[in-house]
């Protein structure tokens, strides 16, 4: 046991970083390959596309979220927990000093609990967001779920280790195990959206904001 | 029966030191002042299980100005590791990670048995 668990900690984990990296280099290649000979987005979009990806991080600025502030509270606040969680994480920490002699700020382990919880709660209201509402549960298929679980088993898992709830070292293996699938699945799924994000933002900013203003002065965009 | 009681006094308080002394060295609970609050649970080290196979020294030690390691004299860990890092020495507890969890994991890479190398393997909550 303790074998699956080292090799899942060690090449796995190292693996599946770069593979995660690479994964999402190749995406961003390919999108930006596929704009190039028509609209130009990646290189033009510049100051307005930038200026539109982080006037969406501010939720109460855009107008989809300012119309459903319930979903924009659980969605940034799952977002928000999905990184801090893991990076602030004390136990992390001390394996990337021990494996890189780095480690980033870490919170007080009771914090990063609570975090947990918060998590947890805005997790369940995403999942219920998409069984209750008709007009989402439209659009919702099975892979959506499936994409909520799989980024919300590394923190299940890794809540009960912490807590020693089950066998510890099957519940620790299947902590590394889940946010190892969850790091290779995310550039060839939805997640990929950590990164294309900025590119969806980044076009829709240069549509709106910089073509418009060409377009008013005259100018073909 | 003057003479029995004065034999067997200073037996009695020998056997009781020595009973003392024995329980505190089988397992020590690493719970340390300089480490001013513990965040997961102490670990119980058990030293008995340690003596003969691993040199005394590697963790008794005590390195001077060149890093050569002079043996300790059975100070407790805390008086020269405290609960930050600073140019001498590696915090209290950087210095039990790298003695307990680094020696675990080298003789596991050699192939040899050895003990916990995951968190909640040494840090057990009671329940």
């Amino acid at each position: 046991m303790i074998n699956i668990y080292d090799f899942l900690a060690g090449p796995a984990a190292w693996g599946s970083f770069a593979f995660c990296l690479v994964g999402l280099a190749l995406k961003l290649a390919y999108f930006y390959g596929f704009t190039k000979g028509t609209d130009m987005v990646a290189p033009n979009q510049g100051p307005a596309g930038s200026g539109s990806a982080v006037y969406f991080t501010r939720p109460p600025g855009e107008l989809y979220f300012r119309s459903q502030p319930m979903f924009a509270a659980a969605v940034s606040i799952y977002h928000a927990c999905l990184f801090a969680a893991p990076l602030f994480l004390a136990a992390h920490n001390f394996l990337l000093q021990e494996y890189l002699g780095i480690s980033f700020f870490v919170f007080p382990e009771s914090v990063s609990d609570t975090i947990t919880v918060i998590f947890f709660i805005s997790g369940i209201f995403l999942i219920l967001r998409r069984v209750i509402q008709p007009k989402v549960r439209r659009v919702t298929s099975a892979r959506d779920y499936f994409l909520l679980s799989v980024s919300a088993l590394p923190f299940l898992t890794g809540y009960l280790a912490y807590h020693q709830i089950g066998p510890y070292v099957w519940m620790l293996v299947l902590h590394v195990f889940t946010a190892e699938l969850l790091l290779v699945i995310i550039p060839f799924s939805k997640p990929v959206h950590a990164c294309l994000f900025f590119l969806a933002r980044g076009f829709m900013g240069f549509e709106v904001l910089a073509r418009r203003v060409w377009s008013r002065m005259g100018v073909e965009g | 029966m003057r003479l029995k009681t004065l034999i067997s006094l200073p037996l009695l308080l020998l056997v009781a030191f020595a009973a003392s002394v024995l329980a505190q060295e089988q397992v020590m609970i690493l719970r340390h002042a300089e480490i001013k609050d513990h965040q997961r649970p102490p670990v119980k080290f058990n030293h008995e299980q340690h003596i003969g196979k691993v040199d005394c020294l590697q963790c008794h030690h005590d390195f001077d100005a060149y890093m050569n390691n002079r043996g300790g004299e059975g100070q407790p860990c805390g008086t020269c590791h405290g609960q930050e890092s600073n140019r001498d020495t590696i915090s209290l507890r950087d210095a039990f990670h790298y003695q307990c969890k680094g020696c675990h994991e080298f003789l596991r890479s050699q192939g040899k048995s050895a003990g916990a190398t995951t968190c909640g393997e040494c840090h057990i909550r009671q329940r």
